[in-house]
């Protein structure tokens, strides 16, 4: 894990060069500078990246960040304005999708309603003409990894939305594709289902091991699943990294508040070493870890994790505090989750686990203050709109 | 019976009215529809010229000189492949012209819509005049059943483009994407599955088309244009045969060729409803080759 950071913390825009490098030998898929545009939206901007052979990978974002814009990319669903794909070593630019060697997984699932569930699952080996013997033992062979072993003789209407998604994935697995494109599978799913088919799907890709590119606006979703994460927004790749780096060390506002944590604006009064003093937007001054380079009177924010984050009605000293209301209390079993409105009309998060030192559910409207640690918090430097 | 067995009967009877009431409706109502063919096709056995209650002697002569009446039969043979070859056609023409309506976007979509549906609303005594202009002193063609199909085409064309677009409206295309994703060309795509899928709309489409073809020779104007369309041919016709047509004979030829595309200058002469041909016809004959 450790010793990717390097190499994949540097994403966000590398000029296009126009020189092509070889592709490494263990990349499923390459994207480099990719720009798409629709009109005059540019949907993609010189996105670069690359996603290894096995891996699951995920790309993360809010809708119309882009994702999904990549997905049908790789698929071939539509072609880039300009930079190139490649596909196991091979430019796929100009290649319809029906010769790459790729499948995907539908939001919608497509399933094909006139025909039976082995017949939807039989086209993509008819199709290149896979022999008959073959093709009826990996379409029972695929209905045995979705755990659907007597499904094949039902058509799609009779089966209920996880079913039918497992049978989506079962038609492009069966192909045994490079990579398999997913396409918010998962977001037509009640909840329940959802956190099931997390499982699942994690566990067949480990038993299959192709390599999964997975598109999902759900952090949860992407954290629980991935060996790695490309969070994107407004056309661009923000961070790419493992689901831990991406929480723990995310490198903008933008993707510390995709993936739930507290972000406060504010500005730096005194640097002293590793510690950085800053005055919030909100009024109260606060020490946190600091980044080389930051001078007094920079604008910074602030990132705190929810986890990180305690309420206490009177703050110690050593301790970071922003007075503030409680909003709302709810209890989840293993923790309890308070969020606060501190000055500014921000809305803080706290998740105070369950047997920990603020055991008692703060009632709503209490004033009190959210507390945290001074190394547990983070300052990014500000940047313009990302 | 028992004492006992009476409520559950008058239960049963309850549960059961609704649906015997909906049987009988629905059976008058297929009276009502079938009820005056049968009666013709019981009077066809009649022997009396005159259709008069009661049925005087069974015979079937009236079948026998159908089967020597060439002018009738060939009107039969006529009918059928107007109506085989209008279908087949306005439904390649109407299927094909659904998909980029549905499906692409261009400059004047709305318009080329409207006028796509247009030869719905008008009557069909304008298109019909309309293509006789075209046929004869524009392209120059000579008019016959060939004629008669290209303006059939043109009438039942716009239903079938309606009736395929309003399924290919519904057609989830990520199904096409989907196929191209597991490696189908477009066009084994298409075959394998937006084909199937839109068959129903086809189909339906065809027997629209195919119903418009043979019910639109009841409606005048469609009758006389026609009538013109394949005038060409039919003017030549002996008027001997037609001298020899008794008024009985003339009222049962009016009746069937209502239903065909007979040679149609006689049906037109037979007409007793001058109106239709007042104007109109006065206009066609004068275009007349």
């Amino acid at each position: 894990m450790g010793a990717w950071a390097n190499e994949f913390l540097v994403t966000e825009t590398i000029p296009h060069t126009g020189v092509s490098r070889p592709a490494s030998r263990n990349a499923a898929v390459e994207l480099r500078s990719v720009t798409k545009r629709y009109g005059d939206v540019v949907a993609l901007r010189e996105i670069s990246l690359t996603i290894h052979e096995g891996e699951f990978f995920s790309l993360l974002g809010p809708s119309g960040c882009g994702k999904t814009t990549t997905l049908s990319l790789i698929g071939g669903f539509i072609e880039p304005d300009a930079g190139d794909i490649v596909i196991q070593g091979r430019s796929v630019v100009g290649i319809p999708p029906y010769r790459r060697p790729v499948n995907t997984v539908f939001q919608s699932y497509a399933l094909f309603p006139h025909m039976t569930v082995a017949a939807n699952i039989d086209f993509g080996l008819r199709m290149r003409g896979v022999p008959e013997v073959e093709r009826v033992r990996r379409i029972d062979e695929m209905l045995g990894l979705i755990s659907l072993p007597d499904f094949g003789g039902r058509r799609p209407s009779q089966l209920s939305g996880g079913q039918q998604q497992r049978i989506a994935l079962a038609r492009a697995l069966v192909n045994h594709p490079a990579v398999l494109l997913l396409d918010e599978p998962l977001g037509a799913l009640d909840l329940k289902l959802r956190k099931q088919m997390r499982i699942e799907l994690a566990r067949i890709q480990r038993e299959v091991k192709i390599t999964f590119v997975y598109v999902t606006h759900d952090q949860e979703e992407a954290m629980t699943m991935s060996d790695r994460i490309a969070v994107m927004n407004q056309g661009r790749v923000i961070q790419i990294g493992t689901p831990q780096m991406i929480y723990e060390q995310p490198v903008s506002r933008f993707v510390a508040e995709f993936v739930g944590a507290n972000v406060l604006g504010g500005t730096i009064e005194a640097v002293d070493g590793r510690a950085g003093r800053v005055r919030l937007d909100a009024g109260s001054a606060i020490t946190a870890v600091c980044p080389d380079g930051l001078l007094p009177g920079d604008r910074v924010s602030v990132v705190i994790r929810p986890e990180q984050a305690a309420i206490a009605g009177r703050p110690g000293p050593g301790v970071n505090a922003i007075p503030g209301q409680v909003l709302k209390a709810s209890y989840l079993g293993t923790h309890t989750q308070v969020i606060v409105r501190v000055p500014g009309g921000i809305e803080m998060t706290a998740l105070l686990a369950a047997g920990g030192p603020s055991e008692e559910i703060p009632a709503i409207g209490e004033e009190t203050h959210v507390v945290w640690k001074s190394d547990g918090s983070l300052i990014l430097v500000e940047e313009g709109s990302a | 019976m028992s004492g006992e067995g009476s409520p559950r009967r008058r239960r049963r009877w309850t549960r059961r009215m609704p649906r015997l009431l909906l049987t009988l409706y629905g059976l008058l109502g297929f009276a009502f529809l079938y009820l005056p063919i049968v009666v013709l096709i019981i009077f066809s056995f009649n022997s009396s010229a005159v259709i008069t209650f009661p049925l005087q002697h069974f015979t079937v002569s009236w079948y026998r000189e159908l089967r020597e009446d060439f002018v009738l039969l060939g009107a039969v043979r006529n009918s059928i492949l107007v109506t085989a070859v209008t279908t087949v056609g306005a439904t390649l023409v109407g299927t094909a012209a659904a998909f980029p309506l549905v499906r692409m976007g261009f400059r004047m979509k709305r318009t080329f819509n409207l006028f796509l549906l247009l030869p719905i609303v008008i009557p069909g005594i304008l298109t019909g005049i309309a293509l006789l202009i075209l046929f004869v002193p524009v392209l120059n063609l000579t008019l016959s059943l060939n004629t008669v199909i290209a303006g059939q085409i043109v009438l039942a064309g716009p239903f079938v483009v309606l009736v395929v677009a309003s399924r290919l409206y519904g057609f989830n295309q990520q199904l096409e994407a989907a196929a191209m994703d597991l490696g189908a060309t477009p066009w084994r795509t298409f075959w394998h599955i937006t084909f199937p899928l839109i068959l129903p709309g086809v189909l339906a489409g065809a027997l629209i088309a195919f119903t418009l073809t043979h019910l639109l020779h009841h409606r005048p104007g469609q009758h006389a244009a026609d009538v013109h369309l394949v005038a060409g041919q039919v003017r030549r016709d002996p008027k001997a045969q037609r001298a020899g047509l008794d008024h009985r004979r003339a009222d049962a030829w009016h009746a069937a060729h209502r239903e065909l595309v007979a040679p149609p200058a006689r049906r037109l002469k037979m007409r007793r409803a001058p109106r239709y041909r007042a104007p109109a016809a006065g206009v066609l004959d004068s275009l007349m080759p």
